[in-house]
């Protein structure tokens, strides 16, 4: 499955009812929505360590509420940005992270990735000046800010979207992000 | 800046795809033997779902009917119904001259009492009237009393033969007469939804043991002598 593009709302719907049985299915909407979810982490922490404890978490937390999880014809990874985005919150309102439901984990896990992988995407990110430059005003605004803005102009998403992710109407997150950006103009001036 | 140009400045960043492939398979392994563990937790649960929830459903329905059944029709005691009867003068009254309470019953929201005199077989100066006492319970008062007396109730002829039978316990007695007697109600009973009185049948026997004559008080519903009393000796 193409990672870049969710599948059919009819197929994927099909896909999450497998997924909620068979663990091949869960695996499908993992591999189709990692990506997505990392990216979408590292985009709001820039820190390659806690966006990986983020990202575990959230996949973590999406198994456990896999069978819970109730159709709502929207995209599945619109519950991982949510779930995301929580996780992100809690790691900007306590300044550290702790990925608890990893934590809970009684067998040993071999979580060692190698360094080599660690170097090359760290190297990567140091290169994003622009990126970084601006992040750092960005992590300045409140919460609801920083959200709308990494999801409409770095997740490259819809208004439609954006509302579905944060279970907003359209119409407040177009004024969350105009507001958003007249904050982030005042800290660029 | 102008807003324009901040929103070009946003959309003109292409963060270049950074990933860590090693972490990706490790996060897919963990979730892979965790989904097995948390699927045992899915099969279990729906067992104790299946017991509990209706359970709990039939025993929410229980709790609520019972409340609902006790705002409808409350629980009432023997002992309330009893209280409330004693509290009425007439009652009192009624008691202080030597009456007692016979029986209770309770139907829906009311109460019977049924108040006569205390058994003394051959008491001269009996207390000749008693009470039958309807009460609203969910008002604790005495809806109306009925006067009741003692009532003779003709004896059939196998009630002549209990009534020798039980006498005949006692040895060999010659019988002379067997007649009905005034009897006072003992008993309540509850019929079509309504309380009536039962009557109580009491014969009075007289026989005869060789010389000596005595009069016996027979209660043929109970089947038994409840006492006698020596009437004198024969004469020839």
């Amino acid at each position: 499955m193409d990672a870049t593009h969710p599948p059919p709302l009819k197929e994927e719907k099909e896909l999450v009812k497998r997924a909620q049985k068979e663990p091949e299915a869960f695996s499908e909407l993992y591999n189709s929505n990692y990506s997505k979810i990392f990216g979408y982490v590292l985009k709001r922490v820039a820190n390659l360590e806690i966006a990986q404890d983020i990202t575990s978490e959230t996949f973590l937390k999406s198994l456990k509420n896999i069978k819970k999880f109730k159709w709502k014809n929207i995209h599945f990874s619109s519950w991982l940005y949510k779930i995301a985005s929580n996780e992100i919150a809690n790691y900007f309102r306590k300044k550290e992270y702790k990925a608890v439901s990893l934590e809970k984990i009684t067998e040993p896990i071999d979580f060692s990735v190698p360094l080599t992988e660690i170097i090359e995407a760290e190297e990567k990110l140091k290169r994003q000046k622009d990126f970084l430059e601006l992040h750092q005003k960005i992590t300045k605004l409140p919460l609801l800010y920083q959200e709308v803005i990494v999801l409409r102009f770095f997740e490259k998403k819809k208004i439609q979207e954006i509302a579905e992710i944060l279970g907003k109407r359209e119409g407040t997150i177009k004024s969350l992000i105009h507001r958003g950006l007249e904050k982030l103009r005042g800290l660029m001036d | 800046m102008e807003e324009e140009d901040l929103i070009k400045k946003l959309e003109k960043i292409e963060l270049p795809e950074i990933e860590i492939p090693g972490h990706k398979e490790k996060l897919k392994s963990i979730l892979e033997s965790q989904y097995l563990k948390e699927k045992k937790g899915w099969e279990i649960f729906p067992i104790w779902k299946r017991v509990l929830i209706p359970a709990g459903t039939v025993a929410v329905i229980i709790i609520i009917a019972l409340l609902i059944s006790n705002l409808i029709f409350p629980q009432y005691t023997l002992a309330q119904v009893e209280e409330i009867a004693l509290k009425n003068p007439q009652i009192k009254e009624l008691i202080e001259k030597g009456a007692e309470i016979k029986d209770i019953k309770i139907i829906k929201d009311k109460g019977y009492v049924l108040v006569g005199p205390k058994e003394a077989a051959f008491q001269t100066k009996q207390l000749e009237e008693g009470a039958l006492v309807e009460i609203n319970l969910r008002a604790k008062k005495v809806l109306r009393i009925d006067k009741i007396t003692p009532q003779v109730s003709p004896l059939t002829e196998e009630d002549k033969e209990n009534v020798k039978k039980t006498i005949e316990k006692l040895g060999e007695p010659e019988i002379t007469e067997i007649k009905a007697v005034p009897s006072f109600p003992q008993k309540l009973i509850e019929k079509d939804k309504k309380i009536e009185v039962l009557p109580e049948k009491r014969a009075s026997v007289i026989y005869e043991v060789g010389e000596k004559q005595w009069e016996g008080r027979v209660n043929l519903q109970k089947e038994i002598m409840e006492s006698t009393k020596f009437l004198g000796k024969i004469k020839e």
